[in-house]
């Protein structure tokens, strides 16, 4: 369907994400503002039609390959931008997702990914979606601590420092840390009944448990101890990055060529 | 002891990085060849061993510093040091046969299994279960009951987890159809006989339709991109540049003879479509085949330029339909074994794991699992979900 044409939606969605992100930044007016959030959300409208088109299409959850995921991604990122704008009120939120998204979206249409039915036997299992979709949505949810830990930082560099800023981080990352307790225990529940054990230190559930791991630090730092803003911004963005390194990198690091977590050729 | 906010810090990563250090300088001088934990019964003596003396350490010993390894100083340098080490496991690879005998001796091939590892994990356990006590009072106010699940919770995974790992059997079953087998091998070595026996009636591999490639003929290059598109299903249409294909008939399991193929019982088969090619010009129906291990692929050239033929199948389900006798004569007909469906027998998971093919007759791979303690990592397990979930719902205390 031409409607469904990657070479169609992708300038679509992203046009519509910048005239509502500009429409909300520049107008002072709520009602004004609202329009732009409402332009905002056809393009997220857009992109699950999309995901709901390719998983009738294609016969399969579309989770299979990175390029399926970061789809996913593009869509939950400003959803959770939104959520986050009407619980804590964060203007700079909605600007700073719908970027991050269409990050996303521009690397999905400078990059293409054919489609096909296959899914392989590992992947035909009840915990395949709430494995991936609980992942992507504690991705979403903790890209948005990566951005308050380099505004955090920024302010630190100029003697600004807002302590609300840390009370929104500790939030955020309570909630992105349960979904990726979850991801990491269904992975475990679903790794014993399609590979035979729970846990067997592959690479990507290696560096799934270190990204899990350095979140906790985080946690621990600021639990009762307010002072620790600095080392705990630093351990935010770390963690950011390790997720990064667990979501793509491990198709590239020499060390996880063995992994079996590899269903994209 | 005054353990002021200055020196609390320094100390938990001077602590942690000593551990470490004392386990780097055992590793040097052991095997470099990792720990292999004691087998059952010696390994629930440790652990009983271990939780009785960080009870009784709690209990006797009172003081500041005592107070200082409970708190939460002394929890961020031990689960520093921890990921840290995870860290580096994610970075090197483990279990190489071609690490360097450097990476070797540090133990950093098999750091899951070296004596840092192993102390740093006890020291956490120790911390860990400090922390469990001291809080354990006031289990029932809803914030410390979720505290109480996620602590204990990943306390009993890590411990129970590490010390099961000796009692952990990975058999793996290779089987023809209509053999039966009662021994297997575990790590490619060692001969088991397991106290059943199982019998492979039928094999059998589903595929997902192909896909049509479009390629030039002189230069094998493919030209389409494989992709839902092109699949070979019936009746599915499109085009490549100004030629149209048609799918007409579809065999998955198909033998060629005389320049046709026909559907067949054997093992040896390939997926077969005929289909209607057509431009401006003409129109032709012809066949075009996947191939398998002994038969080329069958093409059909359209022009000076392009031909077309399947891309090879990829697997969709396989399927082994096994009969289990166990040692006291009960027998359990037909049953199905697929990847993501093992079946439970006398505390073993059967499971499929692959499948060969030796001068085209199939081997079903199977595996099977013997794991006595993965009931109490799964309590730990599912302490750990209904925490998080309390966790999602309580939010930071304020």
């Amino acid at each position: 369907m031409m409607l469904f044409d990657f070479k169609i939606l992708f300038p679509a969605v992203l046009l519509l994400w910048i005239i509502g992100a500009l429409i909300f930044y520049i107008f002072k007016n709520k009602k004004i503002k609202n329009i732009g959030l409402v332009i905002i959300s056809a393009g997220i409208l857009y992109i699950f039609s999309l995901i709901v088109y390719m998983w009738v299409n294609l016969e399969r959850p579309p989770l299979r390959t990175l390029g399926e995921t970061r789809l996913w991604y593009a869509l939950l990122v400003p959803i959770v931008g939104m959520v986050l704008y009407f619980r804590w009120k964060m203007k700079w939120i909605i600007s700073y997702s719908v970027f991050l998204a269409s990050v996303f979206v521009l690397i999905s249409y400078s990059s293409p990914e054919n489609f096909d039915k296959a899914l392989m036997p590992a992947l035909q299992s009840i915990w395949f979606v709430p494995h991936v979709i609980v992942y992507m949505f504690a991705y979403s949810i903790l890209s948005v601590t990566m951005l308050i830990a380099l505004k955090g930082l920024l302010m630190l560099a100029k003697n600004k420092f807002d302590e609300n800023l840390m009370i929104t981080a500790d939030n955020i990352v309570y909630v992105g840390f349960a979904f990726l307790t979850f991801g990491l225990l269904f992975g475990a529940f679903w790794a014993k009944e399609a590979w035979g054990h729970y846990w067997t230190w592959d690479p990507k559930e290696t560096w799934a448990f270190i990204t899990w791991l350095f979140y906790l630090i985080y946690i621990h730092l600021r639990y009762n101890h307010k002072e620790n803003v600095k080392p705990a911004l630093w351990v935010l963005a770390l963690a950011f990055i390790f997720l990064l390194v667990c979501w793509f990198g491990v198709n590239y690091l020499p060390s996880t060529q063995t992994s079996v977590h590899t269903y994209s050729s | 002891m005054k353990t002021n906010r200055k020196i609390g810090y320094p100390l938990s990563f001077v602590i942690a990085l000593a551990l470490f250090l004392v386990g780097l300088l055992i590793e040097l001088f052991s095997s470099h060849k990792g720990i292999y934990l004691p087998k059952w019964p010696i390994n629930i003596i440790i652990l009983v061993v271990f939780i009785v003396y960080i009870i009784a350490l709690n209990h006797f010993w009172n003081s500041d510093l005592k107070k200082w390894f409970s708190s939460i100083k002394s929890t961020v340098g031990a689960i520093t040091i921890y990921s840290v080490l995870v860290l580096v496991m994610g970075f090197i690879t483990q279990n190489d046969e071609n690490a360097s005998n450097l990476v070797r001796n540090l133990g950093l091939a098999h750091i899951n299994r070296s004596w840092y590892f192993l102390l740093i994990s006890a020291y956490l356990l120790i911390i860990l279960g400090f922390v469990i006590l001291k809080r354990i009072k006031n289990i029932f106010k809803f914030r410390n009951f979720a505290f109480f699940l996620n602590h204990f919770g990943i306390w009993l995974v890590i411990a129970t987890a590490s010390v099961g790992s000796a009692d952990l059997q990975r058999i793996t079953l290779p089987i023809f159809e209509s053999q039966t087998s009662k021994f297997a091998y575990e790590n490619d070595s060692t001969l088991i006989e397991l106290p059943f026996s199982i019998q492979l009636n039928d094999f059998y591999i589903n595929n997902f339709n192909p896909n049509v490639i479009f390629f030039n003929h002189h230069s094998r290059e493919i030209l389409n991109e494989p992709s839902v598109n092109y699949s070979a299903d019936s009746a599915n249409s499109f085009s490549y540049e100004n030629w149209n294909v048609e799918i007409l008939k579809i065999i998955p399991d198909a033998v060629m003879i005389d320049n046709e193929f026909f559907k067949s019982d054997t093992s040896i088969t390939q997926f077969a479509a005929f289909v209607k090619v057509s431009n401006n010009n003409q129109s032709n129906n012809v066949w075009i085949s996947s191939g398998n291990y002994s038969a080329p692929s069958t093409v059909a050239v359209l022009d000076d330029n392009i031909a077309i033929s399947l891309s090879l199948p990829q697997e969709k389900e396989y399927t082994s339909i096994i009969t289990i006798t166990n040692d006291d004569g009960t027998k359990i007909e037909n049953l199905t074994v697929q990847v993501n469906n093992p079946y439970k027998n006398l505390g073993y998971d059967i499971y499929q794991q692959g499948f060969d093919n030796i001068n085209g007759q199939e081997i079903s791979i199977l595996e099977i699992v013997k794991d006595p303690w993965l009931p109490v990592v799964y309590v730990g397990l599912i302490m750990l979900t209904i925490g998080s979930l309390m966790l999602f719902w309580l939010g930071k205390k304020r």
